[in-house]
Parts: C-alpha cells; structure tokens; sequence
C-alpha cells in the first residue's frame, strides 16, 4: 500500500505544480505558444534522461551529459556543412563514445562514476571552450529544415518509448535495476555486471549524443557553454519525477517524462511570474532536497556515504 | 628514530616538485627562472591548498563536499560586507563563522536525512549559490581598499600557514584527528569503540566549512571583488582541494597527509602552471585539471575487490 | 575457597529476528576465578559475551556486576565497569598509530581540551607494552605496520592496561602463536592470582581443562551446565555439548549404503592464496548430499565460492565432469547447471529490496522471455508456480523479499534455483538463522533433491546438521582436508570434532 502511494506522489507533484502555476499566472500559462515552449524545453532533458535513468539504476550518477551537448553540438555543427545524416551519426558515435570510456574508467579503475563523469566533464567542456575560442560555431543552413516541432516531439515520443521498453522488457534493463538492486547478488546470478556497466554509460552516451543534436537545430550555434547547466538539470530532473538515487528496484521510467516535464513547468511558469534566476535556482534546489528525501531507499545498516 | 625517518620522506617528497620544476625550467628558463615567479606560484595554490586542508577532514571518512566553492563565495561576501562597519575584525570572523555554519548546516543534513554526501551538498550548493546571490544584492561586491591586507604577501602566506598548521595539528595532536581517521578506515569498530560517529561526521563538515571559509577570506583580499555565481559554476572549485586530498590519502601511511597535501597541490600547480607556459591552450586549462584529477584518483585508490564502486 | 560473587546474569535472552540466539540464559560468576566457556558454534556463547561487554543489548533479562546493576550500551560503558573483552576479529584499526590505538575510545587522561599530549600518550603506551612484554614495538607506527598476532597481543595490553574486574577472551587463542599463547596464559593466571575474573571461549578441549577452574556449557542457546575442571575429562564435555535428543523425522532416515551415481563435478588440487586454501581435490556424484564441516574460518566457505567460479584459482581445477568443462568464472557455473546460495543471505544470495518475483526469476529469464522480449505474465506464472511449490510465505509475489522473515527468504533463494533446474547446489549455511519447522522443510527439501538426482554440496557450521543430511562429510582444517566420514548410523559429533580442531 505504502509503495504504491509512494508511485502517486511524483505524477501528484506535476499536476500540483501544474495548477500553482495555472493559478498564479491567471491561466497565461495555458497559451497554446506557452504549452509548445514547455514542451520544446523539456524535449532535451527527457532525451537524455532516457540514459541517464539506465546510470541511475544502477546506483550511479553521470555528470558529463551537459559537456557531451557542449562537445556533440560542435561535432554536428562542423559536419553539418559537409552532410546532414553523416552529422547525426558522427555526433550520436562521439558521445556514445565518450559514454562508453565513462563506463571503462568507472569499471577498470575502481573509480566511483560521479568522480569518472566529473572529471570528463571538466575534460570536455575544456575541450569545446578551445574549440570555440576564436567565435562560436555556426552551424549549415541545412540543419534549419530539421527544425520542425512536430517531427521533434515525434522523435522524443519514439525514443521515449523506446527507452521504456527497453527498461521494462529487456534483459538490460532488467540487470542493470538487478545491479543497483545488490551487486554482488547480481554477479552471483550470472549477470556480467563489469560488461552492463560499461554498456549503460554508453548508453548515456547514445542519447546525449541524440539530445546534441537536437540542441544544435534548435539553437543554431555551438558555443563554450552549450550544455553547461544540462547534467545538473537531468539530475534534478528525474528526481522530481521520483527516480530514486540509490537505484535498484525502486527506480521508475515515468520519472523520465514527469520530471522532465515539471522541469520544463517549474522554469516556464516562474520565469513568467517574473521571478529572477536566482529565486528560481533556489526553488530547485529546495524542491530537489525535498524530493531527495522522500525517494531515496533507507536500507538499514548501509552505512551511507 | 621515527622522526628521522618522517623527515627522510618529506625530503623524498620535495623531490617531485623540484623535479617538475626542473624540467620546466630547463624548457621555458625565461618564465620559470626567477624565484619570483615561483613566488606568485606559490601563492596562486594557496587557496587550493587551504581549502584540501579542510577538505580532508571529511574526504578520509569518505565522505564528499560539493558546496565547497559555494561555501568560498558566500563566506567572502559576508567576510567582506561585515568588513565595512567592524574592518579586519569583521572581515575574518565573518568569513571563517559563515563557513563553519554552512559546514554545519551540510553536516546536520547529510546526518539526519541519510542521503549521500554527493547529492546533500549537490542541493545545498544550489541553495548557498542563490544566498550568494541576494546577500550581495545582485552584482559584483568589492571589497574596500582599507582591509585590503590579507591579499598580498606575506599576510596571505601567513595566515595561509597558519591554517596549514592548524590542519596539521587537528589531524595528528587531537582527539577529533583521531577520531575522524578512525572513522575513516574502520566505521564499525569506532562505533564499538564507543566513538559517536554521527557526531564527528558533523564536526568532519564543520571543519571542512571552517577552512572553506578562510579561503574566502583569502579569496576577496587576493581578487579585492569577487562576483557570485548561479549554475553550479561554483563545483570548478572543488576539483583542486579534490586533488591535493586524494594525494594526502595515498600517502597517509608514509607522512603526515596535510604535508602531503601541500607539497601536492603546490607540484599540481607546478605541473599545470607548466603547461600552460609551455603552449597549451588556457581555455585547456579545464581539460588538464579534469585530466589529472582523473588520474590522481585511478592511482591512488586501491578499493578491495570485494568493496562495491557505484 | 571463599567464592565472593561477581557476576550475575539473570534469565537474559536475544533473538535476531526470528532465531532465538539465548534463551532465559542465567549464569554466576565469581571473584578470582578462570570460567571457559563451551558450545558449537551458534550455541549462542559468543552472543551472550558481546551482551556483557557492551556489543549488545539482550532483549529480556538483566545483569549485575559486584552486587550493582549492570546494562552496558557500549564497549567503552562496559570497560568503565571493569568489563573488557578481546575479539578474534581485528579490533585494532589502521591508519592510527599504536599508541592512538591503545587509547582509543579513552583519551581522557592524556587529553586536554581535545588536544592530546603525544609525548605523555607515547610514554604511556611505552609503558603499557613494556609491563607486557612488548617492549620492541614502536608505538609511533601505524599499527597496519604489524603482523596479526603483534596486533592481537597489542590489543591485549590495552585490555590488561584497564586493569578489568572481568577479562573475557572469544576464541583468541586460535589465532596466536605459542609464544603468543604463553603470554595469554600467563594474563590469565595473573589475573586469577590477582582475585579477578577470566571467561574465555575456546575450542581446544585440552587447553580449556588445562587452563579453567570450571567449565560452563552451552547448547542450542541454553545454558546446560557448569562443571569443576578438576572433574572433568574431554569425553565428558564432549557429551555435554552434544548430548540431545532428536524427535521425530528431522534429517535424514535413510542409511542404506553409498552413492554410486556417475561423477558429475571435480575439484582437483585447488590452490587459492586468497581464500586461504590448498590441496583441495574430491569428486562429488550424482544424487549425493556432499557435507562440508570445519571452523569458521577453514576455509569452508571460501571453498564455496571457489567451486562456483566467484574466485579465481591459483592451481587445480573445478570441472564439472560430464561436459568435460572447467569452471573458472560463475557463467560457467550457472552454464553448467550449478547452484550457489551464500551464508550472506541478505547482500548475496537475495535482492532484498525487490519483488521475489524479481529474485525468483533473474537467473531464469530465458525460461518465458527473450532477451528483448520480457514477458511480465508468463514470468509471474513461473516464479507463482515456484514460490508456491516452495510454500513461500508471501502477500503476494510482489512482495519485497525485506518483508519475509529468515525461513521464507531462504526458500526464496532455493527456489530461485530449483526454478532454474541446476544439477549441482552449492549451499553455505542454509539453515542458519531459520526457526526448526521451516529448517525441517529444507531437509526435506534437500532429500527430494536427492532422489531427483540433484548432487548437493552442504557447507555448515551445524555438525549435527552435517550428520544428519550427508552421505559423505568432508572436513576443511587450515585449508586443506583433514578428513573424510562416511553416512552411519554411529557417526557422532565428536567422531567430526576431532578433525575440525
């Protein structure tokens, strides 16, 4: 009984969040114009939260999703002069790449995953302010034909769909909660838990590198601070929407769509009430500890770290 | 005889940076020449290395830190807003009891909701980053001329090894040093032992705050302004302390690890520095630090194998 | 003698969640005297021990220390009363110093304002050492910097340092040298000399009459009887831990000759530096319930995860002789139809915090689905059908496993395997923790196996349980084999003891 209450809280949380601010804003909020802005905001966020929620199932964390935007965005931009669909693919390739070393340093050097990711994303984000250096990177006019709402959000749907498949109906997806559900059970139960983890950050890898792409026809340029807040904003993200930070059984695809979504309301709707960027980062931050709390799995005697 | 033997491994130790420097002055003789120049070295890794100081406290337990640079910001600006009407006075006290609070605040909540350190000082950076922001009433804070001391040498030297002593002396002279590395490589048995762990878990975060905030002080005395930041710009911070710790852990066994934190962050800084000069891009400057800190931890952590790493 | 009392315990029990580890124990000790204690392993005398020094809290019950009440919440409580105990495990923690170790927990008098006095706190500890014959170590090293024994013994003085009313030392003696040894016994001696008290558990029968004035046994979580050493002989203690009556079916009935079935896994001069264990060969057959018995820490359970590929050998090898393939890593294993459930039930065994759905079916996924095609239905039908064959104790299959008590988890391990139809189980301490009801229905579950064909592998601390279910028991000493027993009738605790010890 308890679990299921615990299952309504996230889809609550958005509907609560949603009427706030249909009050607050005198219903302006509801404008068809405002409805398609939230939508296209939370479009990034959902995609790479679609791999970001294989990481967090295991129990571990991805902070280079904003530094692989920031490194795709440059790898399509420069290739889209020369051929769009060589663009999509070497800008998908790169970052899964970078995923999959994610999860090699993470598994070869016995180095915890926020470490690994923090210091790729240091490394990367270096990388596109050198790149960018002399002046942000214009990307080929032929990208603007991609920039159509509908077939945006009809990608998104697909790949959200996918993903939930995948994390519902596959032996991956099914592993990867069995490793963040016990470890050493899982290798006990003949799962290769070095080779899942590997596989799961470049996965991570795969729909950042989606989601790169996606930026670059929505914005246009490339610059050395695309994607900087991004990692922080999928992680605050799939929070709200319940995903649980210790992983394992408890972790939920919806909080995919619901959080990405209540993101994409939270900024929408507070910016229009006029509320300064710094009141905005504080009402995150302030809801994020909340939902911390009421998520995360309290396993007794597991010393917390 | 143990003494001689402590001695023996600082020198040993020296012997990285000299050799790092060595070699970048055999490349660069013109920038690296002048003692001078490995002066204002020095100082620049002063801010890193004060802060590992603190760092470490909670590190050996451990346990994470990512308000850290949040924490330097917002004890400069309180530092530097109380420096108006009580000067030096203000300026200092003000700095180091803004720190040591909002260590406290980390350390009661880390404790009392039993979430990682990882994510509880995640969300509480982005807290300490937007009370930055207001306290100093949206722009850049500067500091006044007139308590303008601690930023150049030798004051920030000083007060630099001051700190560095303190450190040294918390972790090897008392009860809590004791305490906090005890926890550090056996929880349960402390807890047999009778140690309240939950309570020096929280001193652990005080500390570390504590020190986070005479970095501060340094901080907005070195750059006399110092403009808060939103979007977690603040965690850049972290990286540096980050580094100078795992070397102090690594090297625990052989020298006391606040030596060894000084001595590392001071041949980091070297090494980077080093690189700089010697053509690499500054905008790569992120790449390197990143680079070497990946490194640092891949070395220097030895988990057994049947610990689990998330 | 003039036997002044010193310490009473009055009808203390604990139990861990369903197990009843002390029942209604009460016991008297006095001034001056050397009391060991005996009992199997899970006798409960180590859990009443941890209850007088502090680790603890019983659940009913209480004690009284030299006529006062005495409920200590810690060990530094417990050592303030006069009540210190030496561990087998490592208590001593690196990365301090020896002399940080030696205060540990007790800095008040070479601390001030929290800063400690180091050249006092060496001189101390200096003195400490030196009073006990340890004059050599320097007390300014990391204690990491040290051998087993040295840390052990260090431990010790700090023990004696305190100068204990009561001295209690849980199965140390095993782990020390000779000249370690002689040291503890000349403590012990001093102590009893002194007017003070020892309690001290240990398996050497020989050593216990050598060194006690009398004899406390235990048995099953019960106190059986305190005996004079004067009287005693090894015969009769054996007897005492032993003795019991077994009513109605519980193990096995059947004795009706050896296993003739076909060879269905080899293990042959198995090395493993790590697990401590050398020189390991046998074969187990078809149908057979292999027991393995030994001390805790043998080997015995190592050997389990060495057979089923969680560890690496150094030399030999585990081949499962049917298919002609070696077992090296835990795909081969499962591969190969073998079975492995951990003593950790919790961490290793179960998935604690999900469905025993999810537990029952992870290593049989391919049963009803496909890798890209899970099938919710058929799965719930699988692991329904399973669990209830298993008479799972549950809500629903939905059910996190945290929410089962021991027995019922147990059964949900087990049926995890059965579900996936392995040949070959390996089982370490399946009946630990479980009531007698649900324990009997494992036996009984194991028998059937047998009759199907299966091959188990049976390690346990419980000899009687080794008796009663196997139909060969091997025994781990110090990481080899110290001997083989045969299914009899007359097979008796004691015919088991022997090699173990």
């Amino acid at each position: 009984m308890k679990n299921k209450l615990k299952n309504i809280i996230p889809y609550a949380g958005l509907i609560l969040v949603f009427l706030l601010f249909v009050v607050l804003t005198s219903g302006r909020i509801l404008n068809a114009k405002n409805i398609k802005m939230i939508v296209e905001q939370s479009i990034l966020v959902i995609i790479s939260s679609i791999g970001v929620v294989f990481v967090m199932s295991l129990g571990s964390l991805d902070f280079s999703q904003g530094s692989m935007l920031g490194i795709g965005s440059i790898v399509a931009a420069k290739l889209s002069y020369v051929s769009i669909p060589l663009a999509i693919a070497a800008t998908i390739l790169v970052c899964t790449a970078i995923g999959a070393l994610n999860g090699f340093l993470h598994v070869r050097l016995r180095i915890p995953s926020f470490i690994v990711t923090m210091c790729m994303m240091f490394v990367f984000r270096g990388l596109t302010s050198y790149l960018t250096r002399e002046s942000a990177l214009q990307v080929s006019f032929k990208i603007y034909d991609l920039d159509n709402f509908t077939l945006k959000l009809i990608v998104t749907v697909a790949l959200v769909f996918v993903g939930f498949y995948i994390f519902h109906f596959t032996y991956f997806g099914r592993q990867a909660k069995a490793i963040g559900a016990g470890e050493i059970a899982a290798r006990y139960s003949a799962v290769s838990v070095d080779k899942m983890k590997i596989l799961v950050f470049a996965l991570a890898g795969l729909t950042g590198g989606i989601c790169a792409f996606m930026n670059i026809v929505r914005v246009g340029t490339a610059t050395a601070n695309t994607g900087s807040l991004h990692e922080t904003d999928v992680l605050v993200a799939l929070v709200l929407g319940g995903m649980s930070v210790t992983g394992g059984a408890r972790s939920r695809y919806s909080s995919v769509v619901v959080g990405g979504v209540m993101l994409a309301v939270l900024a929408n709707g507070l910016v229009m009430l006029g509320v300064g960027i710094a009141q905005q980062q504080l009402i995150k931050g302030v809801i994020f500890m909340a939902a911390v709390a009421l998520t995360a799995g309290k396993s007794k005697g597991v010393t917390v770290k | 005889m143990i003494n001689k033997k402590k001695i023996a491994s600082m020198i040993l130790l020296l012997c990285v940076p000299a050799v790092v420097y060595f070699v970048f002055f055999m490349l660069q003789p013109a920038r690296f020449g002048s003692v001078n120049s490995l002066f204002i070295l020095f100082q620049q890794c002063l801010l890193p290395t004060v802060t590992a100081c603190g760092y470490y406290f909670i590190i050996t337990m451990g346990l994470f830190d990512f308000s850290i640079g949040s924490n330097i910001v917002l004890s400069s600006i309180v530092g530097g807003l109380l420096s108006i009407r009580f000067g030096y006075m203000g300026l200092f006290l003000g700095g180091i009891a803004v720190g040591a609070l909002i260590g406290l605040i980390n350390g009661l909540m880390f404790v009392k909701l039993r979430i990682s350190s990882i994510i509880v000082t995640v969300g509480m950076m982005m807290l300490y980053e937007c009370l930055g922001l207001f306290i100093s009433g949206g722009g850049i804070f500067t500091l006044d001329k007139s308590v303008k001391l601690f930023g150049t040498a030798p004051y920030n030297v000083i007060v630099s090894i001051l700190a560095m002593g303190l450190s040294y002396i918390l972790i090897d002279h008392t009860r809590v040093g004791v305490y906090v590395k005890s926890i550090g490589s056996n929880e349960s048995i402390s807890r047999d032992m009778g140690i309240r762990v939950d309570k020096y878990k929280v001193v652990g975060f005080v500390i570390c705050g504590l020190f986070a905030g005479i970095a501060g002080v340094l901080t907005i005395s070195y750059s006399s302004s110092i403009s808060p930041m939103l979007n977690m710009n603040s965690m850049e911070r972290n990286f540096m302390p980050m580094m100078g710790c795992f070397v102090g852990m690594a090297l625990k066994k052989y020298i006391n690890p606040i030596i060894a934190i000084v001595i590392g962050e001071f041949t980091i800084s070297l090494l980077i520095n080093g690189l700089m000069t010697n053509g690499i891009d500054a905008t790569l400057q992120k790449m390197v630090t990143g680079l070497f800190l990946l490194l640092i931890v891949g070395f220097t952590t030895r988990t057994s194998k049947a610990r689990v790493v998330k | 003698m003039n036997r002044e009392l010193l310490l009473k315990i009055n009808a203390m029990s604990k139990s861990f969640g369903t197990t009843k580890a002390i029942k209604e124990v009460t016991v008297e000790l006095y001034k001056g005297e050397v009391r060991a204690l005996l009992g199997e392993n899970g006798s409960g005398k180590s859990t009443l021990m941890n209850m007088v020094a502090g680790l603890l809290q019983p659940d009913a019950g209480s004690m009284e220390l030299a006529g006062n009440a005495y409920a200590p919440k810690n060990v530094v409580e417990a050592n303030r009363c006069g009540v210190n105990m030496i561990v087998q495990e490592m208590s001593t923690v690196e990365g301090l110093t020896v002399a940080e170790n030696l205060f540990l927990g007790n800095e008040g008098e070479i601390t001030r304002l929290g800063i400690c006095n180091k050249p006092l706190m060496h001189a101390k500890a200096k003195e400490i050492l030196h009073s006990f014959g340890l004059s050599d170590i320097d007390v300014d090293l990391d204690v990491g910097h040290f051998p087993f024994e040295q840390r052990k013994l260090i431990e010790l003085a700090k023990a004696v340092y305190a100068h204990p009313q009561l001295l209690i030392i849980d199965e140390t003696t095993t782990a020390l040298s000779q000249n370690g040894r002689d040291k503890l016994y000349q403590v012990i001696r001093d102590m009893r000399g002194d007017g003070r008290t020892v309690i001290f558990i240990s398996h050497d029968l020989s050593e216990v009459l050598q060194l006690a004035d009398s004899i406390t046994v235990f048995r099953d979580g019960s106190y059986i009887d305190t005996i004079g050493s004067v009287c005693a002989t090894e015969d009769k203690l054996k007897s005492l831990m032993v003795g019991r009556e077994l009513t109605g079916k519980y193990y096995r009935e059947d004795y009706d000759g050896a296993c003739t079935g076909e060879e269905v896994l080899r293990a042959q001069g198995v090395h493993c530096a790590d697990s401590g264990l050398a020189d390991i060969s046998f074969a187990l057959r078809k149908g057979e319930i292999m027991g393995i018995g030994g001390l805790t820490d043998s080997g015995m359970h190592e050997l389990g995860q060495v057979l089923f590929g969680a560890q690496k050998v150094d030399s030999g090898e585990v081949k499962l002789t049917a298919a002609g393939k070696n077992i090296r890593t835990i795909r081969d294993a499962i591969g190969g139809g073998v079975a492995y459930v951990s003593k950790n039930r919790d961490e290793e065994a179960l998935f604690t915090q999900d469905s025993i759905n999810n537990n029952i079916s992870i290593v049989s996924l391919r049963k009803f689905s496909k890798p890209l095609r899970l099938r919710p239905r058929a799965e719930r039908e699988f692991t329904t059908k399973h669990a209830n064959a298993m008479q799972v104790k549950m809500a629903s299959i939905h059910q996190h496993v945290s929410a089962l008590s021991g027995g019922n988890k147990q059964k949900v391990a087990l049926a995890k395997w059965i579900g996936k139809d392995s040949d070959i189980y390996i089982l370490d301490c399946p009946t630990r923790g479980i009531d007698v009801m649900v324990k009997a229905s494992i036996y009984d579950l194991l028998s059937r196996l047998k009759e199907q064909g299966k091959s188990i592998i049976l390690i346990s601390e419980e000899i009687l349980e080794l008796i009663g279910m196997s139909d060969r028991i091997l025994i781990i000493k110090n990481g080899r084999v110290s001997g083989e027993l045969h299914r009899s009738r007359e097979l008796s605790e004691e015919d088991v003891i022997q090699y173990m010890i």
